[in-house]
């Protein structure tokens, strides 16, 4: 499976990253290709391409704030959780969103 | 690098949450002394600052800080952080000083990252030599 996702929380410098991390480790751990942008204190990062999203399979939207280019996601299956999500429970989200694209 | 962007200080006798923002503001800050208590209290109403178990990062970002720091405190025994955390062996704090440069702020995010792996945060909690 193909996932893309961005991580954006309140400060910026904390959550953001760990998040995009975690995300990243058990995405590929459970076998599929991530690509992961961060919108932290330093701007946006890892900026996903238009082809990543066109091939994505799902999107993951671990934010705490509003995030820029949301538009891009427009039409695709898009998980959005908190932060915190991701940081502590990253396995359980990868598969929660397995089954949400298997579901379709 | 700043030698002091980085604090770890080990076997604090410290209590409670509130001595831990104490210890901090008194003793490891340059500056005048903080209401760091407060600071926190924004963000944390925006969501837990636990990231792993018995582990906190309280951070926040601010016009009253005058240098970005962050510091790794151990406490000599685990503290209650707040009605759901409990237990806490590990505090990581990141003040982030408003309109910090691109460099420093690339700095602590590449710690950040590695606050995502496991190995790392064992690492932290059991060393008695930190390195970061």
């Amino acid at each position: 499976m193909k996932i893309v996702g961005v991580a954006a929380c309140t400060v910026g410098i904390a959550h953001t990253y760990i998040a995009q991390e975690k995300l990243e480790n058990a995405a590929k751990k459970a076998g599929h290709e991530i690509h992961v942008e961060t919108q932290g204190t330093i701007g946006i990062e890892n900026r996903l391409s238009q082809e990543q999203i066109d091939a994505a399979d799902a999107v993951i939207l671990a934010v705490d704030v509003k995030i820029s280019g949301r538009e891009r996601f427009e039409g695709k299956k898009v998980i959005q959780v908190p932060t915190e999500v991701a940081v502590k429970s990253p396995n359980k989200l990868i598969q929660k969103v397995t089954e949400v694209v298997e579901a379709k | 690098m700043d030698a002091n962007r980085f604090i770890v200080k080990l076997d604090v006798p410290i209590h409670s949450r509130a001595e831990l923002f104490q210890y901090v503001s008194d003793t490891l800050m340059d500056a005048e002394q903080l209401d760091l208590a407060g600071l926190m209290a924004e963000r944390e109403e925006n969501g837990s600052v636990e990231i792993a178990e018995e582990i906190v990062l309280p951070h926040v970002e601010s016009g009253v800080l005058d240098k970005s720091q962050v510091f790794i405190v151990r406490p000599e025994k685990k503290i209650t952080w707040d009605e759901q955390i409990k237990q806490v062996r590990l505090v990581i704090m990141i003040l982030l000083r408003k309109e910090e440069t691109d460099d420093v702020k690339r700095e602590i995010s590449q710690f950040t990252r590695k606050l995502a792996d496991e190995a790392f945060l064992e690492y932290l909690m059991e060393t008695d030599q930190p390195e970061i």
